[in-house]
């Protein structure tokens, strides 16, 4: 539960969207689009998983799950290196970054309400996922990051999803709020 | 003489974006993937700008910035705040450091250069010298067809 209760999962969704267009636009030159019917998307195949948190006074838990071929999109383009180049700890610290900067900037809005949080150093975890498990996927990922980032209350509701369109690749990202 | 700017970021995507920005100046970039490893770079290298990120392991940004300023060689270097935290608390207990300017993530490289040049002195590379021009090919004697 939070204690700002005026921030809603609404808003943190809001907020959250417009991060990811900003940060895939300004650092990568890549548009992001929303994807409808956000709850329905499901990942496949190899996906790098970003788990970042914010603590304190909100609490929220963000899960952001690349799809390896994006990843790679995205390292080859910031660091300048062809796809064919990069190893894995580009990769995976490229999706980490990504999601530092989005969550920052939600815990920044956050902040801005005079609520105090601190944000989690981001952590990537790589699993194969089919259709059928990537909630659990994603929910062992996150586990990886509980158990570095501290205790954290329950959330109160399940997963809240948004997913975007970049290129031919779907990003999707799961909150706990 | 050449500038020297020290990036300190556990990232090295945003190290490399800030190696590359400044690529066409005369400056050399050096970096550090944490807080404790900036301090004992700018104690070893003392550059001429540092650009430190917020969110790291081992010492935050904050703490790292502190800790500059608490030690006297190298407590006078500007710190420019290149991170993904901007949020008014953030921004006001990196002023009370005397931080010498913000930079929020996401953020171009342009936004580095322009806050840069306001703060040091940034010149281009020279260009290299023109190559003297190649002596021209000596003609050789046309000699005659012979008869069929």
């Amino acid at each position: 539960m939070n204690h700002a209760s005026e921030i809603t999962i609404g808003q943190v969704s809001e907020w959250l969207t417009q991060a990811v267009q900003d940060v895939s636009g300004t650092m990568f030159g890549l548009a992001a689009d929303p994807a409808a019917h956000a709850d329905e998307a499901a990942s496949a195949g190899e996906v790098l998983v970003a788990c970042i948190g914010i603590r304190g006074g909100c609490q929220l838990e963000v899960a952001m799950c690349f799809p390896k071929a994006l990843a790679s999109t995205f390292a080859s383009l910031s660091l300048e290196v062809p796809a064919a180049e990069l190893n894995e700890k580009m990769v995976n610290d490229v999706a980490g970054e990504f999601s530092n900067m989005v969550v920052g900037a939600v815990k920044s809005r956050v902040s801005d309400m005079e609520v105090t949080c601190v944000m989690t150093v981001p952590r990537v975890v790589r699993c194969i996922m089919e259709a059928s498990d990537s909630a659990q996927k994603v929910q062992a990922a996150l586990a990886v990051i509980r158990g570095s980032a501290g205790p954290r209350v329950e959330a109160s509701s399940g997963p809240s999803r948004l997913a975007f369109h970049v290129g031919a690749e779907l990003l999707r990202v799961d909150l706990y709020f | 003489m050449s500038k020297k700017i020290l990036t300190v970021d556990d990232s090295k995507m945003v190290r490399m974006i800030v190696t590359s920005t400044f690529q066409p100046f005369d400056c050399v970039v050096v970096g550090a993937a944490d807080g404790a490893e900036g301090v004992e770079v700018a104690l070893a290298e003392r550059p001429d700008i540092i650009f430190l990120d917020i969110t790291m392991p081992v010492l935050n940004g904050i703490e790292t910035l502190a800790k500059i300023r608490a030690t006297p060689e190298i407590a006078a270097i500007p710190v420019v705040m290149l991170t993904a935290e901007s949020d008014g608390q953030r921004i006001g207990m990196a002023d009370q450091l005397k931080v010498s300017g913000y930079i929020p993530k996401p953020f171009k490289g342009e936004q580095l250069i322009e806050l840069t040049k306001g703060i040091i002195p940034l010149a281009l590379k020279a260009a290299p010298p023109k190559a003297a021009p190649a002596p021209p090919k000596p003609q050789l004697p046309k000699l005659p067809l012979p008869n069929r």
